[in-house]
Order: C-alpha cells, then sequence, then structure tokens
C-alpha cells in the first residue's frame, strides 16, 4: 500500500515540548508530500473565567497568551523553514475544540489534521467532528508523544 | 380674628399634646404601683454560648402568665441568650406567691434544642418592697431532630457538590441555603421538628465585613490591574536577575509571594505567569522550573497577610484579628516558609538553570520592556496613592476599633471617585459569583451551627485533643492543611471557626487565640498540596497546558506535597514556640 500524498495538511499545536513530535510529523509529512502545511495556534483563557476576579485580568491574560501564540508559531514557522518546509500559521482565539473545527470546516481543503495527544475532555468535544472528517475523507492524525 | 381663631388652634393641640404626653407616664405609674414578678436569667447551649430569640414561658399554680397587654406576645432572649421578664401579678397571685408551696414553672424553647422545664418553688423566690424576684439559667441541649439531619445532609452534599464540581460553587451554595429556608417556611411551620433557621438568623449568619472586604478589593485591583503595574514588576525582576535563571526564577518568586500578600492570588498568578512563560518561551526553556515555585509562592504569600487569602480574611473578621495582628502572627513564619521553597525549588529544578549569553538577555530584557510597560501612569500613581493609604488605614484599624472592610470601602469609593471610573463598568468586574457563594455558604454554615451539628463536631474534636493545646494546634493545622488539599478551602474555614472557637474556650492555654492562627496556617498552606487545592493551582496548570506543558495531578502532587509538608513543619514549629512563649 503505497503513502497518501496529502496538499494541504493543519497541525495543531499547543507549542511546548509535548507538541514538538506533532510538529516534527507534520513537517515530515508536508515535505514527504509537498504538501502546504499551516500552523494553528487558538488563544483559550476559558480555564480561567471561572477562577478570574475580573474581566480585565482575562483580557489582559488574553493578550499576553496571544504574545506567547506568535512566540510558538514563529518558532514553529522556523522549525519547518529549516527542514525545507514552507508553512503559514493561523491564530485563533476561543475554545480549542471549537476554533479547531471552525478552520477545517472553512478550509475544505484540508486533506490532514494533525494533532497531539487528546486530553479526554479534548476529546469528548472533538472527537465526533473527528470521526465525522473521516466519513468525509479528510484525514486525522493524532500523534502520540514520544515516551520520555 | 384670623389671629384669635389660630391662638385658639394652637391652644388646642398643646393640650391634646401635653395629655398625648402625659398619658404613658400615668399608665407607667399605674403598672408601678402593681406588684411586678421579675425573672432574669440567661439560655446558653452545651458550649455556654448564648442562645438568641429562644421563647420563654411562665407559669404558676397551673396556669399561664402572660407579657403586659401590648409589650410583646411571647418572651424572648436578646442577641446575648439573656431575658428579663416582669409579669404584673394580681392580688391573687401575690397571695399565691406567699405560699411556700406553690411553683413557678419557666419554659426555655427554641427549635433544634430540647424544650427544658425548670420549677422554682415560691420560697426561694425572694420579695423586696412591693415586687418578686428570681433569677435563672437554662443550658440547652440540641435534639438531632429532622432539622439537624436536614443541615447536616445539606453541609455534606454542598462540600461533595463543590469538590466534584458537577455545579458551580455559587450554585451549590445557593441551592443549600434555598433548601434550608424552604424547608423551614414550610415543614417547619407546620412541624417545629423541621425549622432549621428563620429568615432574620440566616441574615444574621452572613458577615458582611467578609462580604464588603472582598467587594472593594475586587474593584480596586481591576483598576489597579489595568495599568500593568504587576507585568512591569515581573519584567523588573528580570532585569534585576542580569541574565541568571536561577536569579530570576528567586526573585520571580519573591515578587508573586509579596504581590499577593496584598493582592489575591488568582490575579497574580493570572498576571505575572504569562510573562514568565513568555520569558521561558523566548530563552527556549521549560517554564515549569519558574511557573510551579511561583504558584506555591502565591499561595504563600496570600497566607502571610488578613486579606492575601480567603481563609485568612474568614478568620481574621471571625476572631476579630487585626492586619497587623496577622503580620505578627502569621508574617514571620510565612518569611520561613520561602526560604523552604526557594530550597526546595533548587532541589527540584536546581540543575535545570543556566546563565543566559548577555548579549541575549538584554535582547529579551528590550522585548519584554517594550510590551510590558506601564500603560496608565496617572492612574497607577492614583492607585499606589489610595492603595498605600489603604494599608496604612489598616496598620492603624486595630487602634480605631475599624473593622477591616472599612478602610477597603474607603479606599473604593476615593479610587472610584479621584478616576472617575465608570461606576456601571466597574461593577460588572466585580466577580459577583463569589460574592453570592460567600453569602450562601455563610447561611449554610449557620445552619449547621443552628442545629448544633458544628458543636457536635467541636466536641469530638475537643474529645480527641483531650484538653491539650499542642494536640490541638497539631489536630487544627494539618487536619486543615490536608482537608484544604481536595477540598474547597472557603467552606473548610467556614466550618472550622465555630469549632476552634469552641476549642479556643475550652482547651487550656489556647485563649491566645493560637489555634485560629493554626487554622489560617492550616487551611491556606494546604492549598499548595494538590492541584485542586487552591484556585491559583488551577490556572496556572490550565495556562501550563495552553502553552503545551500540560501538568497532570500526580506530577503537581510530586512537588506541591513536598512543599506543603516543608512549610506545615515550619508552620508546627512556629505554632508550637508560640504556645511555649505566651
Amino acid at each position: 500500500m503505497g503513502r497518501i500524498a496529502y496538499a494541504n495538511i493543519v497541525c495543531a499545536t499547543r507549542g511546548g515540548e509535548a507538541s514538538r513530535t506533532t510538529e516534527d510529523k507534520a513537517i515530515g509529512i508536508a515535505r514527504e508530500s509537498g504538501a502546504r502545511l499551516t500552523f494553528l495556534y487558538v488563544v483559550d483563557t476559558s480555564f480561567a473565567a471561572e477562577q478570574a476576579t475580573s474581566e480585565v485580568e482575562l483580557d489582559m491574560m488574553a493578550t499576553d497568551l496571544r504574545h506567547i501564540g506568535e512566540l510558538i508559531l514563529k518558532r514553529v514557522r522556523e522549525k519547518a523553514a529549516e527542514a525545507k518546509v514552507e508553512a503559514a500559521v493561523e491564530l485563533r482565539e476561543g475554545a480549542v475544540s471549537e476554533e479547531i473545527e471552525k478552520y477545517v470546516t472553512e478550509h475544505p481543503e484540508v486533506d490532514l489534521l494533525v494533532v497531539g495527544h487528546l486530553s479526554d475532555e479534548l476529546r469528548s468535544h472533538l472527537g465526533p467532528f473527528l470521526a465525522c472528517l473521516a466519513d468525509g475523507g479528510q484525514h486525522v492524525l493524532e500523534v502520540k508523544p514520544h515516551p520520555e | 380674628m384670623i389671629a384669635k381663631r389660630n391662638t385658639g388652634t394652637l391652644l388646642i393641640g398643646l393640650v391634646i399634646l401635653f395629655i398625648g404626653l402625659l398619658w404613658p407616664l400615668t399608665a407607667a405609674r399605674a403598672d408601678e404601683d402593681q406588684p411586678l414578678l421579675t425573672i432574669s436569667g440567661y439560655v446558653r447551649n452545651t458550649h455556654g454560648e448564648g442562645i438568641a430569640d429562644a421563647e420563654l414561658q411562665v407559669g404558676m399554680g397551673g396556669q399561664s402568665l402572660e407579657p403586659r397587654a401590648g409589650e410583646h406576645e411571647v418572651w424572648r432572649t436578646d442577641e446575648e441568650g439573656a431575658f428579663l421578664i416582669r409579669i404584673p401579678l394580681s392580688a391573687e397571685q401575690v397571695a399565691d406567691l406567699a405560699n411556700p408551696e406553690t411553683i413557678v414553672t419557666v419554659q426555655a424553647a427554641m427549635p433544634t434544642y430540647a424544650t427544658t422545664r425548670r420549677a422554682i418553688p415560691a420560697a426561694e423566690i425572694a420579695q423586696r418592697n412591693n415586687g418578686f424576684y428570681t433569677s435563672l439559667d437554662f443550658t440547652l441541649v440540641h435534639i438531632h431532630n429532622p432539622a439537624f439531619w436536614v443541615a447536616t445532609v445539606v453541609l455534606l452534599a454542598t462540600y461533595v457538590l463543590i469538590s466534584t464540581e458537577k455545579l458551580h460553587r455559587t450554585v451549590v451554595a445557593l441551592l443549600g441555603a434555598a433548601v434550608l429556608l424552604f424547608i423551614t417556611y414550610t415543614l417547619g411551620t407546620l412541624n417545629k421538628d423541621f425549622f432549621i433557621l428563620s429568615f432574620q438568623q440566616a441574615i444574621h449568619c452572613i458577615d458582611f465585613n467578609v462580604i464588603f472586604l472582598l467587594m472593594a478589593m475586587m474593584i480596586m485591583v481591576s483598576i489597579t490591574a489595568r495599568t500593568g503595574v504587576l507585568q512591569w514588576l515581573a519584567v523588573r525582576a528580570y532585569a534585576l536577575a542580569g541574565g541568571s535563571e536561577w536569579k530570576m526564577a528567586i526573585l520571580l518568586v519573591i515578587a508573586t509571594a509579596i504581590l499577593s500578600a496584598l493582592l489575591p492570588n488568582v490575579t497574580v498568578v493570572l498576571l505575572v505567569v504569562p510573562v514568565t512563560v513568555e520569558i521561558a518561551f523566548i530563552l527556549q526553556i521549560n517554564p515549569l522550573p519558574l511557573l510551579l515555585p511561583e504558584v506555591f509562592a502565591a499561595n504563600l504569600g496570600g497566607t502571610a497577610t488578613l486579606i492575601g487569602d480567603p481563609p485568612n480574611l474568614l478568620v481574621g473578621s471571625f476572631a476579630h484579628f487585626t492586619f497587623v495582628d496577622f503580620l505578627l502572627n502569621m508574617a514571620p513564619a510565612v518569611v520561613v516558609t520561602m526560604v523552604a521553597l526557594i530550597a526546595l525549588m533548587w532541589l527540584f529544578y536546581g540543575r535545570q538553570f543556566r546563565r543566559v549569553p548577555a548579549e541575549e538577555a538584554a535582547a529579551l530584557l528590550a522585548e519584554l520592556k517594550e510590551r510590558h510597560q506601564i500603560a496608565d501612569p496617572a492612574l497607577l500613581r492614583k492607585c499606589l496613592l489610595v492603595g498605600g493609604a489603604v494599608i496604612v488605614l489598616f496598620m492603624v484599624q486595630g487602634f480605631f476599633q475599624m473593622e477591616v472592610s472599612i478602610p477597603a470601602l474607603i479606599g473604593m469609593a476615593v479610587l472610584l471617585t479621584w478616576t472617575r471610573a465608570d461606576i456601571v463598568k466597574e461593577l460588572e468586574d466585580v466577580e459577583w459569583p463569589s460574592l453570592i457563594f460567600f453569602l450562601m455558604l455563610f447561611i449554610v454554615v449557620g445552619a449547621a451551627e443552628e442545629v448544633g451539628l458544628i458543636q457536635a463536631l467541636a466536641d469530638w474534636v475537643n474529645g480527641i485533643a483531650g484538653g491539650s493545646l499542642v494536640v490541638a494546634i497539631l489536630l487544627v493545622l494539618w487536619v486543615s492543611a490536608f482537608a484544604s488539599m481536595l477540598i474547597d478551602n472557603i467552606p473548610l474555614t467556614a466550618t472550622m471557626l465555630p469549632v476552634v472557637a469552641f476549642l479556643t474556650a475550652t482547651v487550656p492555654g489556647a485563649q491566645g487565640q493560637i489555634l485560629y492562627w493554626a487554622l489560617a496556617f492550616g487551611a491556606c498552606l494546604g492549598g499548595n498540596g494538590t492541584v485542586v487545592g487552591a484556585s491559583a493551582n488551577i490556572v496556572a496548570v490550565g495556562l501550563a497546558e495552553r502553552v503545551g506543558y500540560p501538568i497532570t495531578f500526580n506530577e503537581f502532587l510530586k512537588k506541591g506535597l513536598p512543599v506543603t509538608i516543608a512549610t506545615l513543619l515550619i508552620a508546627t514549629v512556629w505554632l508550637l514556640g508560640m504556645a511555649i512563649l505566651r
């Protein structure tokens, strides 16, 4: 069975060490396929909504997270460039699962979605959509991190 | 003609007024002439606390004696549990009292307590001038009636639902308070065994000192936070480190602890930790060796002051401790715990810290300085002036016998006026769910106290302590700390306060309020043990997860538990030292 050649790959990254394997995998596939690669980072402040004492704090934290997101996307683009892959980047704000779903829906040309190991919470939100993608002929690759 | 008519009207008015003023005096004089039976005393619970609003009934020779007409329907105890009954006697009743065989009965009744009746032989009633006098005290015993079980189930359910996060904690507390009042005013009206607490009692349970302080602090912090001063301070810490990651880590934890002593821990973590993560990302290092100690420092810093952490606020308001009391009794030990934290930080991560090359450090500093400037220097100046004045007022709060919320309310009012802030917008920034949570929680815990559950718990703890102050200190400190690791420390502290009050009154040597300090240490320091131990932990772990450094429950525990145990050991030594020196 031959390898599938992809044309448009989206890689959702969180930027940390846990995402390095996912990013590398996406870059590797994009290089092999000659596919267009886009890295997606979502600024999600929902985890703090209950604990924050004011909207001001949440807004300020969102600004900082946005900047961190930009740093992450800059780093992955450089990493892709080192591997001779030209990557686009996309920064979004909202719930992670919803934004991934929205992005892929808005870009039907995406034929491979690469994600890191999904937490139970993320899987419960994103699971049905990923199953739907598979039915529609798009592919999903969940990359497990390397054991330490 | 008109003038004459006016004078006449005025005279008639004056006569009516004179009669009106004189009438009660004449009536009173008539009453004074009538012989009176005066009964005074206290109604207390088994812990010696006065029971307010207890109902008293008096009988003589099988007949019920009623209050004077127009006075009130029934006799009740006041806020302190004291009562004073004055009954006008007929000639026949005076004759009865002259007979030593006559028995006067007094009955004290209160929902959730066993009704108690006392008989006083007339021979024991003193007669002086035209009156009869006696005094007696009641000790009412709680009964485990349906009201007791309902309040117990509601309190336990509140704990379980808050801990499992099945519902928002505010909804849980609201539901609990609503159930208690609903049962009181439906089943409790039909059958007194279901009477848990009245609406007036529920309102009385609320500590408005806590509510006002929280509200005022929320508004002041919200205005101050938007100046960007917290992030600016984090950048200053990095600048001071001069490229040494280890120095930077130390400075960041110290800055976080100091800020957390004056601001909510969550606010500090929300605003300082992202800057730390940003620094780590630019330096391409793992942010966790910086982030986790920062969260621990936030919880430790909050332990130092009255306004640093909600459990301290509850303890301070309940025990009438001042801001200075906290600085003297908590802050020195917290400084030592910070040293321990820094030592543990070296033990956990020491090898990971390196020196950033000078060029890289300078470039990063320039970038950080550009991004994290003070957004509004004029606003910051006002905030610092008002904040400084509030702290000065906190310092002299004890001298003026001022509740701790008052300086905060003054600060809030001045800051809102001076900055011409949009009050509607500012009020939107108040975290109302938290305030409502506190309001409702006070009612739920108050109900548990009304029905005797807290007293039963206090008796149980007292039995374990066996009258030993050392055991009591260890018990309160360590049990509240370990409980705080798993359950919300706010309801825990609210529940423990009446228990500690009882222990303070009964355990020899505890009268120096030391057990309250043990509770404050336990509830705050326990927060570092687990991810769910404190809100600041949840925020930091969420933030780490969002930037690709997920922290599992066990990973947090591996670092948090040693920190908790080390800091608890320091607190133990500190408290035992206090107990010995006092």
